[in-house]
């Protein structure tokens, strides 16, 4: 973390800096494990989207042709596997944040003579920043990181001779443009300043610049097979998946921070050289290391410069006022709380988690994040889960109306009402009105989205989970073991995967799963090109609950009250204990608007739903005008079908 | 003297370890209990007939046991011992190729034995391939795709086959990751290669490999869309029979295959590549019948294709393709008369991608209850037609799973083809002898140096085309040749744009071949 040091002051000094060090790592881990939770990150599709995901078993990283930074992308692949577990996300983040700021230290002891040290934690705290705003650059920080690493042993080779550094240096950038290209002009930036300013070897620096452009095409050519242009394009930070990125944000947005990284190692460099070449004291301390250089030639010494400027940093330290130090941790961490506190993408947050626990089919929870989601960041793909969290939770039918419900997003075929959404955001869907689909019934359908998941997220275990047991349901036991063998090679779901093989072997058919059986009762027994209906899966089979909630949620999105009137009787069907609460309200405003009583089959309406309707009804008559009555109503009646029914839209009551 | 003693004791103990290992092995065969069955070996390489410069047929023994030996040998040559705790037998390359080249035409057998926890060994009944006398073209080229409309990772791949290394030729990361299909070669040879592309930012040009040098060509003229499926190269290398597609992917709601393509239009063209021309002929492209899969008869004097009437999507269950062929005088450019080679109704079934053997002598075609699109049949059948007889026949080695794309090796002894045979699902490429008398013997995988290799790949095999070297241009050149049509024809001098339909996502326009 730090140099230790020899004397007894200076250890005192390293050890409360070692201490604060750990404090503030400490800090930054339980941020990220806590709040920030990188397992949100690991169901992101966001993710996936610019990282080839590891893929177990054959078809992996190999499938990809190699390219300049692969080894440092793959790596960040696998990293995010890890982020399954929200400790071991938490970990990474951090370890990578503290390798980006110990090689800042370095790389600025170096160039700034010891000074400037303080900035070392601007690399960590950016990456607090990414991760706050639920932004994935592993690959960038793996990149800039190794870049570091490789400047701090290029500093510290004690190669003497220009001609052996320039040989070094050669080496050191192939091997950067190879395996993080990311990070090949930060890293080809800081040589030439060092050698420039600090080594004072034009000619080396010279070398190296002139070098620099041509190590792409040698390395390109010997390695790759890539276009003459991309050989220098893929140097430049180009992702354009970075770009379209978090709308929501104006100050720490994607772009920003994608390039902030990138640019800041050179300015620091410089600034720090600047720095140095400012300061009178440096100045002077230039001159007596020049000085000494003349008399180490004549002595022939071998105590370098670079052991000097390490016994100048530790006099610095001996001879800092503790106070200073004291100071710089206190606003280091009112920083550190700053950047969270403004930084933090909690829309995202509630995003990522109803993504989660969707995908967990944790249900209330779901319900508790999209209450506090607020209904302008409401959009088409958060009603499919939320509606989908209200039917499994057995209140579709009552609560529908507390969540936004606008008529044009139809309940699960999210895939038409979602044109609107980005190509990345729609195919993160796939998956999830896979599952929908399979509810339903449709497995057919549900196979195809499950296919486009796999394939638009490149790889993706619960994909290929749920092929499987759509094959299942399909009676294709030999399918179903292919996928899950291919399951079987991913650690998270080896069991699960083993498990249903070891059932596919002792009963084929899963005769005796009641959900598979269930599943099997709701496909439609003629084959068609045309989509399916839920009138057509009802017809299936009557007693297809989440068919005949979907159908009749629809009926009420298009204030179709006669057809919910029409409906009552297959109430019965599931055997609903009373009206549920969207149903009385609808035949509360057909009996009011016909001025019929349709037949119940038995269920009673409440007076209470009765006299709701009057409540709302002479609230609008004392506004005597439907938008000057809305403020009022959405108060109290907004999470009802009566507002519904007058306004068009729902959720009013959630935090704007 | 020290080091003397030293070097005896290490010899003696090398020697205690080889008597040892050989007392094992004739532990093996002298106290063995006999099975009476094949051993069994995933994939199934029992009773095939292999060439004799494949790659070692490696695999995996589905028996439980503590311990696996394997012997394989022949008349002449060493043979092959291996030892494994494993059940993965991987047989080393170098010893499998001479016994090979040691037994051109005859039998290879492989002894299979299997310990049990209490060291008791068993013997299966031997194993019996055959070496064939002839070798099969050494590269076999094919995609590799997921099973889905969305090409976020598509490569187009040439395998050795006499050894396990597979590259990338073309990976469609390089072109914004696009698609690219239907590659096709004049005569098995690379250097005369036709492969598609369809980029929603590059367009859709057809890549042609002449004399090292990739060249994009547009196929788009007032009558076509320029969006080529399938070609198939004169012999003269002078002209390419192409289609154009306009494919529409249904979803079925019930049936095992999920999806199904139905052609909303498809008509053939030529394409002259001296003159850079697209040639249009009424009698292959009739506005009342969907034309599709050219392949020239080897003297170049006739052009074959399947053409079925163009139906309403609604009667997709109707379209049954006749195999049709028509005289052409490449020379001249005069056509014939249409003529009907086999129809739909003798075959029960729709006739599609008809494969000439190099001699001539056989038409290699598939045969689906419907549809010209067989892939996505839930079964399709191959079938070979003698053009010297006239007759044709189903082959024996069709499976109750959907057999397609198929080709043929340039000695014409050696079929490729894909097929769903092993779990219904992912198409796998798989080789099959075919000998003079037009006889197909039982298909054998294509191998891998881990022979569990197909277990954890969820990526299907496509278009398996077997080739006679690689193929001589790099990736870097096919994709610098799909941008650098994408700047031409986005320009203003030019007279091809692309269409409304290409401006959207990818996802809509390609399906899996």
């Amino acid at each position: 973390m730090v140099d230790a040091p020899n004397t007894d002051a200076a250890r005192d000094g390293w050890r409360a800096t070692f201490f604060f060090h750990l404090f503030f790592y400490l800090l930054f881990f339980l941020y990220i494990f806590l709040y920030l939770d990188p397992r949100l990150l690991h169901c992101s599709i966001m993710s996936y989207w610019r990282l080839p995901p590891y893929v177990p078993g054959s078809g992996g990283f190999e499938q990809i042709p190699g390219f300049p930074g692969k080894t440092a992308m793959c790596a960040a692949g696998v990293l995010l596997y890890c982020f399954h577990y929200s400790w071991a996300g938490a970990l990474i983040i951090t370890a990578v944040a503290w390798l980006l700021s110990w090689g800042t230290g370095q790389c600025l002891d170096v160039m700034s003579d010891g000074r400037l040290r303080a900035l070392r934690f601007i690399p960590a705290i950016v990456v607090l920043l990414q991760y706050s705003r639920y932004y994935h650059f592993m690959m960038e920080n793996l990149s800039i990181a190794l870049g570091l690493l490789l400047f701090y042993l290029y500093t510290r080779a004690c190669i003497r001779r220009g001609a052996l550094r320039f040989i070094l240096f050669l080496f050191f950038s192939a091997v950067i443009y190879y395996a993080a290209v990311f990070a090949y002009l930060p890293f080809v930036m800081l040589c030439a300043l060092y050698e420039l300013l600090v080594k004072r070897a034009w000619l080396v620096d010279l070398g190296a610049l002139i070098s620099a452009a041509l190590i792409p095409i040698v390395v390109s050519a010997l390695l790759f097979d890539i276009s003459a242009a991309e050989v220098y394009l893929c140097i430049l930070p180009n992702d354009p998946a970075v770009l379209p990125y978090d709308p929501l944000s104006v100050y720490f947005n994607g772009p920003v921070l994608y390039y902030f990284l990138y640019v800041f190692f050179p300015i620091a460099g410089l600034a720090s050289v600047y720095w140095r070449y400012n300061s009178d004291k440096l100045q002077n301390r230039f001159r007596r290391v020049d000085a000494d250089k003349g008399k180490a030639r004549k002595k022939k010494s071998r105590k370098s410069k670079d052991d000097k400027i390490q016994q100048s940093k530790a006099d610095t330290s001996q001879n800092a006022n503790p106070s200073h130090g004291m100071l710089s941790a206190i606003i280091l961490l009112i920083i550190l709380i700053c950047v969270v506190l403004l930084s933090t993408n909690h829309q995202e947050r509630h995003y990522l988690r109803i993504r989660f626990y969707s995908q967990q089919r944790m249900w209330n929870e779901v319900l508790y994040e999209a209450r506090n989601l607020g209904t302008k960041y409401f959009n088409v793909c958060y009603c499919h889960d939320v509606n989908r969290a209200l039917y499994h939770s057995g209140r579709l039918l009552d609560e529908m109306f507390a969540y936004p419900q606008p008529i044009d997003w139809c309940l699960y075929h999210v895939e038409a009402a979602s044109r609107s959404l980005s190509a990345m955001e729609r195919r993160a869907r796939f998956l999830d009105l896979s599952e929908t689909y399979y509810e339903l019934g449709r497995v057919n359908e549900a196979e195809n989205f499950a296919w486009d998941a796999l394939a638009g997220l490149k790889y993706h275990p619960q994909a290929l989970k749920r092929l499987a047991l759509i094959n299942i349901v399909k009676r294709q036991p030999e399918t179903a073991r292919a996928l899950l063998r291919i399951l079987r090679e991913d650690f998270l779901y080896r069991d699960q995967a083993q498990e249903l093989l070891d059932r596919l072997e002792e009963d084929p058919d899963f005769s005796s799963d009641e959900e598979i059986q269930r599943i099997r009762s709701l496909i439609p027994d003629d084959d068609s090109i045309n989509e399916g209906s839920l009138t057509e899966l009802l017809a299936q089979n009557k007693h297809n609950r989440m068919a005949f909630e979907y159908l009749m949620a629809s009926y009420f999105q298009r204030r179709e009250v006669l057809e919910i009137v029409n409906n009552i009787e297959r109430l019965r069907d599931f055997q609903y204990a009373t009206l549920p609460r969207a149903f009385e309200e609808a035949l509360v405003i057909y009996m009011q608007t016909t001025g019929q009583r349709p037949d119940l089959y038995g269920y009673e309406i409440s007076p209470e739903s009765i006299t709701r309707l009057q409540e709302l009804i002479n609230i609008l008559n004392k506004h005597n005008d439907k938008q000057a009555a809305l403020t009022e109503l959405a108060d109290k009646f907004g999470d009802t079908y009566y507002f519904y029914n007058v306004y068009g839209f729902s959720g009013s009551q959630l935090i704007r | 003297m020290r080091t003397t003693a030293s070097s005896t004791l290490t010899l003696a103990l090398l020697a205690c370890a080889l008597v040892f290992t050989q007392c094992d092995k004739t532990a093996v065969i002298d106290a063995s209990r006999s099975i009476d069955r094949p051993a069994k070996i995933r994939p199934d390489y029992c009773g095939v007939v292999i060439p004799p410069n494949i790659a070692p047929l490696n695999f995996l023994i589905e028996e439980n046991g503590a311990g696996h030996y394997v012997k394989i040998y022949s008349k002449d040559g060493d043979p092959i011992e291996i030892h494994s705790r494993k059940p993965d037998i991987e047989i080393p390359v170098d010893r499998w190729k001479k016994l090979l080249d040691a037994n051109h035409g005859r039998k290879l057998y492989f002894d299979v034995y299997v310990k049990d926890s209490e060291n008791n060994w068993s013997r299966f009944e031997t194993i019996e391939n055959t070496v064939a006398d002839a070798g099969i073209d050494p590269f076999l080229t094919y995609r590799k795709i997921m099973i889905s409309v969305i090409w976020n990772d598509m490569g187009f791949y040439q395998r050795n086959l006499e050894n396990y290394e597979e590259s990338v030729v073309l990976h469609n990361r390089l072109f914004s990751y696009g698609c690219m299909h239907c590659h096709s070669y004049l005569n098995n040879d690379p250097h005369h290669m036709a492969l598609q592309a369809r980029s929603s930012t590059y367009g859709t040009p057809m890549l042609l490999v002449e004399n090292n040098q990739v060249e994009p060509i547009s196929t788009k003229t007032e009558l076509t869309s320029g969006k080529t499926g399938f070609s198939a190269w004169h012999p003269n290398g002078k002209l390419l029979a192409i289609t154009d597609n306009k494919f529409q992917m249904l979803i079925h709601t019930k049936v095992q295959e999920v999806r199904d393509v139905f052609d909303l239009a498809c008509d053939l063209d030529l394409y002259r590549l001296d003159t850079r021309e697209v040639i249009r002929e009424n009698k292959i492209s009739k506005i009342d019948r969907m034309e599709t899969f050219p392949e020239w008869s080897r003297d170049g004097r006739y052009l074959y294709f399947c053409s079925a009437p163009q139906l309403p999507k609604e009667r997709y269950r109707e379209v049954r393709c006749d195999l049709m062929r028509i005289r052409y005088d490449a020379e001249s450019g005069e056509w014939g008369e249409l003529e009907t080679v086999l129809s739909a109704k003798a075959v029960d079934g729709s006739i599609n991608q008809p494969r000439f053997s190099p001699d001539d002598r056989f038409l290699l075609f598939n045969v689906s209850p419907y549809s010209d699109f067989p892939i996505h049949q839930a079964q399709c059948d191959l079938y070979l037609m003698d053009m010297e007889s006239g007759e044709h026949r189903k082959l024996s080695i069709s499976s109750k799973r959907p057999d397609t794309w198929h080709s043929w090796s340039s000695n014409g002894r050696w079929i490729a083809f894909n097929s769903k045979r092993l779990d219904g699902r992912f198409s796998r490429p798989f080789f099959s002898y075919v000998d003079a008398n037009g006889v197909a013997h039982k298909p054998f995988l294509l191998p891998q140096q881990n022979p569990a290799y197909y277990d954890s790949l969820a990526w299907a095999y496509n278009i398996p085309e077997l080739i006679k070297a690689p193929i001589p241009v790099t990736g870097s050149q096919l994709s610098e040749a799909i941008i650098s049509y994408g700047k031409q024809t986005s320009g203003p001098a030019s007279s091809w744009k692309p269409g409304a339909a290409e401006t959207e996502s990818n996802d809509e326009l390609q399906y899996e071949r």
